[in-house]
């Protein structure tokens, strides 16, 4: 290859998803983006499915330097900055969109990056799932009283379970690996994801109902390591906050439509997909309440400020 | 166990190498017992779940750590009982002459590694403590304290290690490789 | 710098290190660490710090000590000792019959756990002392011994073909299934080859002689505590009640309770089986951690990327294309644990499938098959390094112990090339074909 005069600076990047997946393809879109923009004075090399790093150590890896970038899910990092739980709490009221959370980030921007640099990385964007996790089980589930002793599988944090619990359901630590031979046994008898996975992972096999609950919406930052970030020339540094704007504003819209499509795969692989009637749906906010309320007083003094940042927007009237 | 060569590998002597082999020996002990109550945690987590249908909160955290527990509490025992997998292809075909020099750069080598473990876990532990950083599970544990466990069990290696050197390279000058009787194994 | 050049001069410091008597476990830490500074930037040596975290609280390893543990006490408390006795007697004149019990005891725990690792920490702490009791020699039963660890990710579940479907979005469900036939497969050519080496007297297999029907009987009396513990562990997970890592700790507490009813639950026994068990794991888990750092450095300069696009960049016709991909493979299983080189190769091999017009399922069940080859060989290979921790035999013994059995696998793959139903029948015919 023919040598640069100045040699690119190169990022090494890293997600735990695949390149198929709609967040590894936002990861990628600012990858081509950021060498398109700089004509090549950066290259990003972009490294898939968790292959250098887990989605887990990803927070500490940027920070110390292990790698420069990486796109991860909020819920891996809330044991190093707690307030960014905001983004991913459990079955909010019906009047609570998914753009709602996004925006508790895009108009606190301020706050949560001054958070999350405390902490050792650089935020350059946010973008939500584009759907809510929906709940996936052996036998169908259209009521609270159906979780009575059940077993659920829900990915880690401190909130998620806590709302299983709620229910009178009991959650199981299991490895997302064996999500799928542990609702082919039994082990668990439902749990709680996403459309898109319920298809990739064909959870469709073992698990043939779907109840479309709005349990929570999955959040992904994109994270630099802030000595990497300071390195880079200025120019350079005011390309890639723009080109993370722009992968931003791209990604959001890419969830979105990602998830139309995930939600009619599942519709059609799925036995029954159980749509949650308002009023349900309401009933199902109104009992993890406590675990809002819980949370709040667990973030100290931030904590009003914080659900506010969520609960002002129903308040507002709807234009 | 194995014992490859024309001589006895050499154990380390004097009062320091005592009481580091009795601190590692007794550590081994609390790490076979993390072992013990990694069983408990587990089976009890199934117990509670399939016949209760109440899992625990805790089984999940408990067991992580137990594990890390159990090998970094023991990995200067291995060390000292010299029961790391090695490859003895060439060794096996030198010279007592030759061995000497390999008991020597073998323990060198080990050292730069373990020093970058010791430096790398202790930094990630010192990091963890220093920025609260909890475990954001259920149970919501500063992580900081266990994971210093691991710096813990690396800096006990690398003295193990430092004594296993200082010792070969002793044999190495005085040609005197007399094991010593207190550095077998416990059984 | 060229990334054949860093290729070669990585295998050169691990071999050397491997030379000069530097523990595995050390060795692999340190030439990955020697890589990163060498070829990535210094702040990349604190994946070291995050690399130890994680593996020591991985969910998925957690199965790893305790199996370790329910093999020890087997072993000690002689739960196993009755089921391998009998099987001895069973297969009376016919020569290396403990063997041919080793490799379907392995097939059994591949039924049960998802990662090789498992299946070796459990068949080998159990099978190797009876073998070597009986004049087995260290060869065929360490070679063995390690190369049937590979069943765990070939007959379901299996945790590396759970990854590839994750990936190419295949069913899982058809996959394991795909794996079950060959699986079999690989298990009676091993079986038969036990047997034959051990005849032609090739390697020491000594059969048990004639044995009275009486006798036989006699021996069966005593299997029932390792039929008792099996069942507890394969029902426990085929009834949905626990996970296998839990079925794993649910078995050793069971497996302390038929001690206690046969009477061999001593103090003295509790003592060795727990320092043995925990010895093994802190050695092996040590080893995971270095090799965790190397293959990070193999993947962040990107080595499977280099080797796939230059594969890529050929067209040529599709049976030298699979001889190719199978050589990268090996290379690779050379280099690197299963898990990386799965997650690494699978989404650049999917878009030639395609190309070549392959079956998407068909080809995970001959990149698996590959995998067990990858667990063996050295330099890396877990297995090889957990099969040389717990008998003590030189790691050059079991290579050279193994080499027919990789072979084997060689010869099955190419079978399977052939006769793609061997792995789509099964799945096509409870499934349905697409
Ligand atoms: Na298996
Ligand atoms: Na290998």
């Amino acid at each position: 290859a023919a040598e640069k005069s100045t040699p690119a600076i190169k990022l090494t990047m890293s997600t735990e998803y695949n390149k198929k997946d709609m967040r590894g393809e936002v990861a990628a879109y600012w990858a081509d983006l950021v060498e398109k923009k700089t004509n090549g004075r950066v290259k990003v090399e972009l490294h898939y499915s968790g292959e250098i790093i887990s989605g887990k150590d990803a927070f500490k890896g940027t920070s110390s330097g292990a790698i420069d970038v990486s796109l991860l899910s909020t819920s891996y990092f809330t044991g190093d900055v707690p307030s960014v739980e905001l983004f991913i709490l459990p079955l909010p009221p019906p009047s609570i969109s998914l753009i709602d959370f996004w925006d508790a980030w895009r108009d606190n921007r301020d706050f949560f990056t001054a958070k999350i640099e405390k902490k050792g990385c650089k935020p350059l964007l946010a973008f939500p799932m584009g759907t809510f996790n929906v709940v996936v089980s052996r036998t169908p589930i259209r009521a609270a009283e159906d979780f009575k002793g059940k077993k659920i599988r829900v990915s880690g944090g401190k909130v998620l379970p806590a709302s299983v619990r709620a229910f009178g359901a009991g959650t199981a630590s299991i490895a997302a690996a064996e999500i799928y031979p542990a609702l082919q046994n039994g082990t668990v008898d439902a749990a709680i994801t996403i459309d898109e996975t319920y298809i990739a992972n064909s959870f469709y096999e073992v698990a043939p109902y779907v109840t479309g609950s709005k349990w929570y919406t999955g959040n992904y930052f994109i994270l630099m390591n802030p000595a990497v970030f300071a390195k880079l020339a200025p120019d350079l540094q005011k390309i890639v906050l723009e080109c993370s704007r722009e992968t931003e504003t791209w990604g959001g819209k890419h969830a979105y439509a990602e998830a139309d499509v995930a939600r009619n795969n599942a519709k059609a692989k799925a036995k029954e997909y159980y749509p949650l009637p308002d009023k349900e749906a309401q009933r199902w906010s109104d009992m993890v309440r406590p675990v809002w309320d819980k949370w709040a007083k667990d973030q100290g003094a931030d904590g009003q400020a914080l659900l506010e940042m969520l609960l002002k927007k129903q308040k507002k009237p709807k234009s | 166990m194995k014992v490859h060569g024309s001589h006895e590998p050499v154990v380390p002597k004097g009062p320091l190498a005592a009481m580091l082999r009795k601190i590692n020996s007794k550590l081994f002990y609390v790490s076979c017992f993390c072992q013990f109550a990694l069983v408990f945690a587990v089976s009890y987590e199934v117990v509670s779940r399939g016949i209760f249908s109440s899992p625990t909160m805790w089984s999940f955290d408990v067991s992580g750590c137990l594990m890390l527990f159990i090998i970094f509490l023991g990995v200067a025992y291995v060390y000292q009982i010299n029961r790391y997998v090695k490859i003895d292809f060439l060794y096996d075909f030198l010279r007592p002459k030759g061995r000497r020099i390999i008991d020597i750069v073998e323990p060198l080598l080990s050292m730069v590694w373990i020093g970058i473990l010791t430096w790398q876990t202790g930094k990630f532990a010192f990091d963890s403590l220093r920025d609260g950083t909890r475990s954001g599970t259920e149970m919501d544990f500063p992580v900081g304290y266990i994971q210093i466990v691991m710096f813990i069990g690396a800096v006990l290696l690398l003295l193990q290690i430092l004594l296993f050197l200082w010792a070969n390279i002793a044999a190495a000058v005085t040609g005197d490789d007399s094991p010593d009787p207190a550095g077998k194994e416990i059984s | 710098m060229e990334w054949h050049l860093v290729t070669i001069i990585m295998l050169f410091i691990l071999i050397g290190l491997f030379l000069l008597r530097v523990p595995v476990a050390f060795a692999l830490g340190l030439a990955g660490a020697t890589g990163i500074c060498l070829f990535l930037k210094p702040a990349a040596i604190s994946v070291v710090g995050n690399i130890a975290w994680e593996v020591s609280t991985n969910f998925v390893l957690l199965c790893l000590p305790l199996f370790l543990l329910m093999g020890e006490i087997m072993f000690r408390m002689k739960l196993g000792e009755g089921l391998f006795a009998f099987l001895h007697k069973l297969f009376g004149s016919i020569p290396a019959g403990l063997a041919m019990a080793s490799v379907i005891a392995s097939a059994f725990m591949g039924a049960i756990t998802g990662v090789a690792l498992a299946v070796i920490a459990i068949v080998g702490t159990m099978a190797y002392p009876e073998m070597k009791k009986r004049g087995y020699s260290e060869r065929l039963s360490t070679g063995m011994l390690a190369s049937s660890s590979g069943l765990g990710i070939l007959i379901p579940p299996s945790l590396p073909m759970i990854l590839y479907g994750l990936i190419t979005g295949d069913s899982i469900g058809r996959l394991f299934m795909a794996g079950i036939v060959p699986g079999i497969m690989i298990m009676i050519f091993y079986c038969v080859y036990c047997v034959i080496a051990s005849g032609l007297g090739i390697e020491e297999a000594p059969a048990a002689g004639t044995v009275s029907t009486r006798e036989k009987v006699a021996a069966f009396r005593k299997v029932w505590p390792s039929i008792l513990l099996i069942l507890v562990v394969l029902g426990g997970i085929y009834s949905g009640i626990m996970t296998p890592t839990e079925a794993a700790a649910v078995g050793c507490a069971g497996a302390l309770f038929i001690a206690l009813l046969i009477g061999t639950l001593t103090w003295e026994n509790i003592r060795l089986s727990f320092m043995d068990a925990t010895r093994a794991s802190c050695a092996i888990l040590m080893i995971v951690i270095g090799a965790r750092v190397f293959s990070y450095l193999v993947s962040v300069v990107g080595i499977p990327q280099h080797l796939a696009t230059w594969l890529v960049s050929l067209h040529a016709p599709p049976p030298f294309v699979m001889f190719i991909i199978m050589a990268i493979l090996v290379v690779l299983g050379m280099l690197m644990d299963v898990t990386p080189i799965i997650l690494i190769t699978t989404p650049i091999f999917f878009p030639l499938l395609k190309v070549m017009g392959w079956d998407s399922v068909w080809f995970c069940t001959v990149v698996i098959m590959s995998m067990m080859m990858a667990v063996v060989t050295p330099p890396v290979g877990l297995c090889l390094f957990v099969t040389g921790d717990i008998s003590g035999v030189p790691l050059q013994t079991i290579t050279r112990g193994a080499m027919p059995f990789l072979a084997i696998i060689v010869l099955s793959i190419i079978i399977v090339y052939i006769f793609p139903e061997i792995a789509l029948w099964l799945p096509n015919h409870m499934m349905g074909s697409r």
